[in-house]
């Protein structure tokens, strides 16, 4: 084993929100060094939003900015000021890569656009992640969440027949984007590895969401299909169930037949001709429902997950978090990880979503918490062998506050 | 060798479905050498659909929109791995490759003896990824999941839904792309760590964790205030107004998300309305305070608007807002076109022209070549038998006499599709668009 699959990359990471960092998130797991440089007047805006403990907000308590920038070293910088952005230019010459997530014209308004920044680092890969990507007539848009679950298809097929479409839960548009951009950032730095140039690589937020839609967009470039929210009728196979405790999604799979289907949940009344194909379902969908809804009542969703799947039925419980962070199949799998942080104490994170035999990166014992706000400053800028008196300057003009002023 | 990011790196891909090959997709994109694996036993089984204008026709097997959006750029060779000299095939195809990325449950390829370390006996330094529903470890390794049961167990239906109902079943497919987008990071992950180092390894990928991870902060949620977060529908907990809004027109709807008081001094100059003007609603406090009659009055201004004329007032004026887009309205969209997000590939007929989604990262410094067509069943396996691994004729004939490889499925059956006529009758669709194929601009007629 020869420890993380990026050791050594080093990484400047200008990102703020959740689409960003969580890109960078994953290059710092998997064992780059990432910078993450903030702004010195408050930093990501993520350490203004929530959860916080006891609802109370705090710029280092938000367990969002927590999860998504562990193992990264926190440094902050005017990049409205000369000397901020000189000092950006110096860890820039040293780096691998850069992301950013500004809106398009931002960085080029700050005259790092990657013309610029190649000049001083002809190797570097520079990712950028926005909502709509580099160029193209939405290029400037804003954008939020909702926004791109509506533009991007998801929202006009979720939810109830007959009323307003919604959207999946949490932030799940700028997850994909991160995931988008992580990949985008090592497939650059893999084609530099070989011929030395780097290159920027655009991650629009907006494809990656109209990307999930998948087999509903090629219903209409093959066939002139629209889809929409589904008609619920003859259809609650597909749909969550209540149980004696939560819900259970009572799905039979695409290979499941029903005979064994009505045997496994033990309804003898539905080995009936009538409801054998999909058709006569859907036709006799009112007698199918309450031949199984009173069925279901009687065990928990746990019970029925176990008990279908013994049967080779791909049924699933609807977890909650808690049900989640008592997983026995996560925990066996070490999936949790759990480290101290300064402000909020020793807390349990979820992990990776894959393991790695022999680069298992920063997840398991050597978690670094997410930075304070400028907490590596002097660290940092050491490293660029700046003088004590060029730090001080920095410093007074990042005018950092003790992070946990005003803490008991 | 054209320079690109992946060229000279040969990956096997035995997937099954469409949610492996996805995530290989756009390695092949960006040059990778991939070869798919199927059999005449059991051909992946996304090549059925969605047919050519719902029409079933001759190999239709060879003709589903699903399998050509995801296996575009990729050889294709059929291999019975029932048999011996099927698995000793594969073996040999190992021992000249990179990467193998499978996603059949941990006990299929172990029972073909085709598992992680057999393969590593064959070539020391393979990367092989198993993409699993739960992962293939722990005591719930043999259990299977489709996308919808990841979308359930992960938390994600459980926190989808109206403030007032049950969980919500997004798209079906979410979590089956999650899974490939994850799957793609994680292999290109282990590239990295060979070039590095020389050494191969074993991705053990769990679907059900590349769900949870995307849902961090509600389990922070937990984890700090052991508090069960919940569904809240399409509203945000810190912003007002921030929801969907009806337009006119059936079905029509646009979002308005309103996240600072600039943005909201943007929005009252764009709607010159007089109840914007209440001081009050200048705060985030006062707006989040006055969520419900603020929403009532946007909903009077935004009903007799079209919801595309009311997103470039309101982006015009610098306000996030979006319209609720249709399938018919995205493939037409004109900022994906401006980007070429959709690239027409020019089948053979009874396909014909399509367009076909891009990779979602877009390496700026690489020409990507134009699409090579997904191959048919077995089209590649002369090239990658004979020339790949120098079998010679004779030998290859016997391979096809003993059915080792094929290029007829032994089910050659396509279930037709259900009629686009009567699926919109029972309300399944939003609409069925005749001329959806001059909208896109792959009519033969004005191709010329």
């Amino acid at each position: 084993m020869s420890g993380s699959a990026l050791q050594d990359v080093k990484v400047i990471d200008l990102t703020h929100h959740i689409a960003g960092p969580y890109c960078t998130k994953l290059l710092a797991d998997f064992g780059a060094d990432v910078i993450k440089v903030e702004r010195p007047d408050g930093g990501d805006s993520a350490r203004r939003l929530g959860p916080f403990p006891e609802d109370i907000p705090h710029p280092e308590k938000s367990g969002l900015f927590l999860y998504l920038n562990t193992n990264k070293r926190g440094i902050t910088l005017n990049l409205k000021d000369a000397k901020g952005r000189a000092a950006l230019l110096d860890l820039v010459r040293d780096a691998d890569i850069l992301v950013e997530s500004f809106s398009p014209r931002v960085m080029p308004s700050l005259g790092l656009d990657y013309e610029a920044l190649r000049e001083i680092n002809p190797g570097l890969v520079m990712t950028s992640i926005s909502s709509f990507g580099q160029n193209g007539r939405y290029r400037d848009y804003r954008a939020s969440e909702l926004a791109l679950y509506a533009l991007g298809g998801m929202a006009y097929v979720t939810g109830e027949y007959h009323r307003e479409p919604v959207k999946h839960g949490y932030n799940q548009a700028q997850y994909l984007g991160g995931m988008a951009a992580a990949s985008g950032t090592v497939a650059a730095l893999l084609q530099r590895w070989r011929n030395g140039v780097g290159q920027q690589v655009d991650v629009s937020i907006l494809e990656c969401v109209t990307s999930t839609l998948f087999s509903s967009v090629l219903e209409y470039t093959y066939g002139g299909m629209v889809a929409r929210r589904q008609p619920k009728e003859g259809s609650s196979l597909r749909y969550p169930a209540q149980t004696k405790d939560g819900y259970i999604l009572p799905t039979p799979g695409v290979m499941g037949d029903w005979e064994t289907y009505a045997e496994m949940a033990g309804v003898p009344e539905l080995h009936d001709p009538k409801f054998d194909t999909p058709a006569g379902r859907q036709l006799h969908s009112d007698e199918v429902d309450s031949l199984l809804k009173s069925k279901w009542l009687e065990q928990t969703a746990q019970e029925w997950f176990h008990h279908a799947q013994e049967w080779r039925f791909p049924f699933a419980p609807v977890q909650t978090m808690a049900d989640i962070a008592e997983s026995p199949q996560l925990k066996e799998r070490g999936f949790f990880v759990e480290f101290p942080h300064p402000a909020v104490d020793t807390l349990k994170y979820p992990g990776a979503p894959f393991q790695m035999s022999e680069s298992p990166g920063r997840n398991g014992q050597q978690v670094r918490a997410a930075p304070l706000l400028g907490e590596h400053n002097e660290e940092v800028f050491t490293s660029l062998v700046y003088s004590p008196q060029d730090i001080e300057e920095l410093f007074a003009l990042t005018q950092v506050p003790s992070p946990l002023a005003g803490e008991g | 060798m054209p320079d690109l990011p992946f060229s000279g790196i040969r990956i096997i891909e035995p997937g099954q479905v469409w949610a492996l090959p996805y995530a290989i997709n756009p390695l092949a994109a960006y040059g990778a050498e991939v070869i798919k694996v199927e059999s005449t036993v059991r051909p992946d089984s996304s090549r059925g659909g969605p047919q050519p204008d719902s029409q079933v026709e001759g190999d239709a097997w060879n003709h589903g929109g699903a399998y050509h959006e995801v296996n575009r750029n990729k050889l294709g060779i059929s291999l019975n791995l029932n048999t011996q000299r099927g698995k000793d095939l594969f073996k040999e195809l190992v021992s000249v490759s990179d990467v193998v990325a499978q996603n059949f449950p941990p006990r299929v390829m172990r029972n073909f003896g085709l598992d992680y370390p057999e393969l590593k006996k064959i070539k020391k330094d393979i990367i092989v990824l198993d993409s699993t529903a739960y992962g293939s470890t722990g005591p719930w390794q043999n259990y299977i999941g489709y996308g919808s049961s990841i979308q359930a167990v992960t938390g994600l239906t459980y926190l989808t839904g109206y403030e007032d109902g049950g969980p919500v079943q997004g798209g079906i497919l979410y979590n089956d792309i999650l899974g490939a987008l994850t799957a793609t990071y994680a292999i290109l992950l282990a590239i990295a760590h060979r070039e590095r180092t020389g050494e191969g390894q074993w991705i053990d990928l769990s679907q059900y964790q590349a769900g949870v991870v995307q849902l961090g902060e509600a389990f922070m949620d937990y984890t700090m205030n052991e508090r069960i977060p919940t569904r809240r529908g399409n509203s945000h907990p810190n912003f007002a107004p921030y929801g969907l809004f009806p337009c006119s027109g059936d079905d029509a709807w646009v979002a308005i998300t309103i996240t600072s008081d600039a943005e909201w001094m943007n929005f009252r100059r764009a709607v010159g309305e007089q109840w914007a003007d209440d001081v009050e609603l200048e705060s985030t406090e006062g707006r989040t305070l006055h969520r419900e009659s603020l929403d009532a009055s946007i909903r009077k201004w935004t009903y007799s608007r079209d919801k595309h004329e009311v997103m470039r007032q309101l982006q015009t004026a610098g306000v996030a807002c979006g319209a609720v887009n249709n399938t018919r309205e995205i493939t037409t969209d004109p900022h994906l076109g401006d980007r070429g997000f959709f690239r027409i590939s020019n089948h053979p007929e009874p396909i014909g022209p399509r367009p076909h989604a891009s990779p979602l990262f877009n390496l700026m410094g690489v020409q990507r070549p134009p699409d090579r067509l997904a191959p048919t069943l077995g089209q590649h396996n002369r090239y990658v038998i004979c020339d790949i691994l120098g079998y010679n004729d004779e030998q290859y004939r016997k391979l096809e006499e003993a059915q080792v490889i094929g290029q007829i499925p032994n089910n050659q059956g396509v279930t037709p599709p259900p009629d686009p006529e009567a699926l919109l009758r029972m309300g399944f669709l939003a609409e069925y668009d005749r001329d959806y194929k001059k909208r896109l601009g792959i009519d033969p007629g004005d191709m010329k």
